[in-house]
């Protein structure tokens, strides 16, 4: 009897099976989508995967497929795609979100009530914004994928160079959600869109003529798009948001003479010391390139060359982060949150006129350290007959 | 008093339907007729007509004291029952009667069984290369030349109605529990069978058969074997005319341990077990997973490899659960034809198989080429356990698993995989559990299980089996 109660019990688990099966050859894999707005209409572009045949070595069809849908909200957009796909969206490997120019200019609020609500979505793709439309229709070269190009590029520049960021949907909700943050995303642009960018004839010569070109950082204030960083702000926003895994410093060492220093190492700390922010900033590197005659035998000429750099650098931050202040006055650099963390009672005081008062006046100190490791495989310059 | 005698040979040769084999031999000496039986099939004609006959014609004086002595025959059996002489005659004794109630049985077998030959079953590189036979006094031969000690005690049954088979049990009287003997002493009495042929009838008929699908005794091909489990503390049986031994009782982890690792440094030994765990944790998962995979859980899977599958499984038409029911049965077909083919014919089976199920099902867009990976890997994975039991039990958990998955995913797998443990765990034969040394754990034998510790620090044996827990004394010289 006790057996037959548990079996049933059993088999009630068994009731609830099958809810949510779905054969892989009814799903179609979605990578990545952009959303733009027209007139009061979202149009939501899923970029779906078109599984190649694997034995086959040349690919005759499109790596991947394009489905456009409209519709007031996101959700209802996503569900007219169903008039042109075959199969149901499977959303969960979406890699890429790009929010076109025009959304975030006006509130990006709406397009992150869709994500944040529905269970079925994983967060951790990368946000981006788009500078111009129609990014994901471009068919790019050794990643057949542009959506996986995307995500590797931003990687790699992230890896390398640190002129982008790679925020996930989680982080930019955080950003999103927090009074004393602001709003940085990585934006994307089209260079040369025409319709021979979305054939597979784009990625037949050497010289691709549509492609896709990461721009620098967008910032935002009070939830809407500002404006676009410089390429040194936004390496700069990188070093002081400690998002740097390497990059590369070229200052000027004689007359139209530069050196480049490779920075492998890089940690920033800012702190407030009497109502004055103060960020230290240590880097190591290696000089990769110089065109001065500097022998670096010399120890002492290393020193000049880091104290060159330390001062440069300095000069260059406080440089950017006053243009920062000036044309966006937007926080991007997080200065009213390390004060809610540091300094409590004077964030009780300041917060409701940070931007009016405070924020354009505050004094930052930079201090920089920066310590180069090693030299490369030749002490002199190279010069000739020398 | 001769009517008597005469009385017996009518009575058998009534019996016996006057059995052509069996012959008679009436022999007078002096005054007195004896009578020389024996069953032609199966006695040496040379040792009847060298010693007994030679011998009976030397004896002047035939009485029953007269004859035992000049008789030259090494083994004899003083007999007074009827049934007595139909046994020995049956088992290749020659009986003379001498009188009415006086019988002896000398030892005249004929030699039916084959020589000591190498394993076909439990292969090693390394190690004893002598294998048991079908004759039960050799196997005990072989054992005994392992254990010399006058504790290794046999306790010998006859089984079977008509096959009136010889089973012994063999134990080492001052290891194994007297406890673990009586139980298997009440098993075997309590066995009343028309025949007991082969020592997986013995088995199934002490073993609860129907509880849990894996083995509860490892079947020993090798004498090594057997007197490695003998110094445990377990207990074997031996059954005539079957080359295997049975250990009982055995445990889940006697089937990851092999010959060969007492050859090798316990370092290695270690790494090839775990090797061997995870075999078998792949041999009955992989299915499974790949399956809830496939059907539910697809976030799971990195995005590339995905996209890699889909287009394999782009034209298949059958459910990713048919499609791995369809390969498991194929693999099961090859596995069952290979094992019943002559050996001559099983590379027409390997190339058929090889063929057809790997290249024309996939190009025929009937299974994915990543299921036949998948498959492949279960089956080669499956075929590491030397006991044929045990993978066939894998089997019925591994179509469970897919089971489970199919109907729930993940969480199926993970239901089947709680079941599964159950039913290990709530499972022990003859007061063994089955999974002993992991649970109930027993951290001395937990150093001889997964990983194996220097042999030198394997002091114990396992309480469950055994009072007398120390095994090894052996102090490091290198201290």
């Amino acid at each position: 009897m006790n057996k037959k109660i548990i079996l049933i019990l059993f088999f009630i688990f068994l009731l609830t099976g099958c809810y949510d099966n779905k054969e892989l050859n009814e799903i179609a894999i979605l990578t990545a989508t952009e959303i733009e707005k027209v007139d009061d209409q979202y149009v939501v572009k899923s970029q779906v995967v078109n599984p190649q045949a694997p034995d086959k070595t040349t690919i005759t069809q499109s790596p991947f497929i394009i489905y456009t849908g409209t519709g007031k909200t996101i959700q209802e957009a996503y569900r007219n795609t169903t008039t042109e796909s075959p199969k149901f969206l499977y959303s969960n490997h979406m890699q890429i979100l790009i929010i076109n120019e025009k959304i975030a200019k006006e509130n990006i609020s709406e397009v992150i009530d869709f994500y944040i609500r529905n269970p079925a979505i994983r967060t951790d793709f990368y946000v981006l914004i788009g500078k111009n439309e129609n990014i994901l229709d471009i068919i790019t070269p050794i990643e057949s994928l542009s959506s996986s190009s995307i995500k590797e590029t931003l990687e790699n520049n992230k890896k390398y160079l640190g002129s982008s960021a790679t925020v996930t949907f989680d982080e930019f909700v955080n950003m999103y959600l927090n009074k004393n943050l602001e709003i940085a995303l990585p934006s994307i642009e089209i260079i040369n869109h025409d319709e021979e960018g979305e054939k597979l004839e784009n990625t037949e010569e050497s010289q691709v003529k549509s492609k896709y070109k990461l721009g620098n950082i967008a910032i935002f204030k009070d939830n809407k798009l500002q404006g676009y960083l410089t390429k040194d702000e936004s390496i700069t926003y990188n070093i002081l948001k400690n998002n740097i895994q390497n990059t590369i410093l070229t200052y000027e060492c004689e007359d139209k003479k530069y050196i480049t220093i490779e920075i492998i190492k890089s940690s920033a700390s800012t702190k407030i010391t009497n109502k004055e922010i103060t960020i230290d900033i240590n880097m190591s590197g290696n000089i990769n390139e110089s065109h001065c005659n500097i022998d670096i035998k010399e120890k002492d000429n290393i020193k000049k060359i880091e104290k060159l750099f330390e001062n440069k650098l300095e000069e260059s931050i406080q440089k950017d982060i006053n243009n920062i202040r000036n044309n966006y006055n937007s926080d991007i650099f997080n200065f009213l949150d390390t004060i809610y963390k540091y300094d409590y009672n004077t964030y009780q005081n300041i917060k409701n006129n940070w931007y009016e008062e405070t924020y354009k006046k505050i004094k930052v100190n930079i201090n920089t350290n920066i310590s180069i490791i090693t030299k490369g495989n030749i002490l002199e310059v190279i010069d000739e007959k020398n | 008093m001769v009517n008597s005698m005469q009385n017996i040979i009518n009575k058998l040769k009534k019996e016996t339907n006057n059995q052509d084999g069996i012959i008679y031999r009436r022999k007078k000496i002096l005054y007195k007729n004896i009578y020389i039986i024996f069953n032609e099939t199966i006695i040496s004609s040379d040792s009847v007509s060298d010693f007994v006959i030679r011998s009976l014609n030397k004896i002047k004086i035939p009485t029953y004291q007269n004859i035992i002595n000049k008789i030259s025959n090494f083994k004899y059996k003083e007999i007074t029952n009827y049934k007595d002489i139909c046994y020995y005659l049956n088992s290749g004794f020659t009986i003379i009667l001498i009188s009415k109630n006086k019988y002896i049985a000398l030892e005249t077998r004929k030699n039916l069984s084959r020589s000591i030959t190498t394993p076909t079953t439990e292969n090693t590189p390394r190690g004893a290369l002598d294998a048991f036979t079908e004759n039960i006094e050799i196997n005990i031969g072989l054992i005994k030349r392992r254990i010399k000690s006058n504790n290794l005690w046999i306790k010998k049954y006859c089984l079977g109605k008509y096959t009136d088979t010889q089973v012994a049990v063999l134990y080492i009287n001052t290891i194994a529990k007297e406890e673990l003997i009586n139980k298997i002493d009440k098993l075997l009495k309590k066995i009343n069978i028309d025949g007991i042929i082969a020592s997986g009838i013995l088995r199934n008929l002490i073993e609860k058969e129907n509880k849990n699908p894996f083995p509860n005794t490892i079947s020993a091909e090798k004498p090594y074997t057997a007197a490695r489990y003998l110094l445990l503390g377990n207990a074997i049986i031996l059954v005539d005319n079957d080359p295997f031994a049975l250990v009982l009782p055995a445990t889940l982890n006697d089937n990851f341990i092999s010959e060969e690792d007492d050859y090798n440094k316990s370092i290695n030994v270690s790494i090839t077990r775990i090797i061997r765990y995870i075999t078998f944790a792949i041999t009955l998962l992989t299915p499974g997973i790949y399956i809830a995979l496939i059907t539910y859980n697809q976030e799971i899977i990195p995005t590339e490899l995905l996209i890699s599958i889909a287009a394999q499984r782009k034209n298949v038409p059958f459910s990713t659960f048919a499609e791995c029911l369809l390969m498991i049965f194929a693999f099961e077909i090859l596995r069952e034809s290979d094992l019943k083919l002559p050996s001559f014919a099983s590379s027409a089976i390997s190339i058929v198989g090889a063929l057809i199920l790997g290249e024309a099902a996939v190009n025929a867009g009937i299974v994915s080429p990543i299921m036949i990976i998948i498959v492949a890997i279960t089956a080669i994975s499956s075929l590491i356990f030397s006991e044929p039991e045990f993978t066939n039990a894998l089997r019925i958990y591994r179509i469970a698993f897919m089971i489970g998955a199919a109907i729930l995913g993940l969480y199926g797998v993970l239901i089947v995989f709680i079941l599964f443990l159950i039913n290990l765990s709530s499972y022990d034969f003859l007061g063994m559990p089955y999974l002993s040394p992991f649970a109930p754990p027993d951290f001395n034998r937990l150093k001889d299980s997964i990983i194996k510790f220097p042999t030198k620090s394997i002091t114990k044996r396992n309480p469950i089996l055994t009072d007398n827990i120390t095994k090894n004394k052996t102090e490091d010289y290198y201290e």
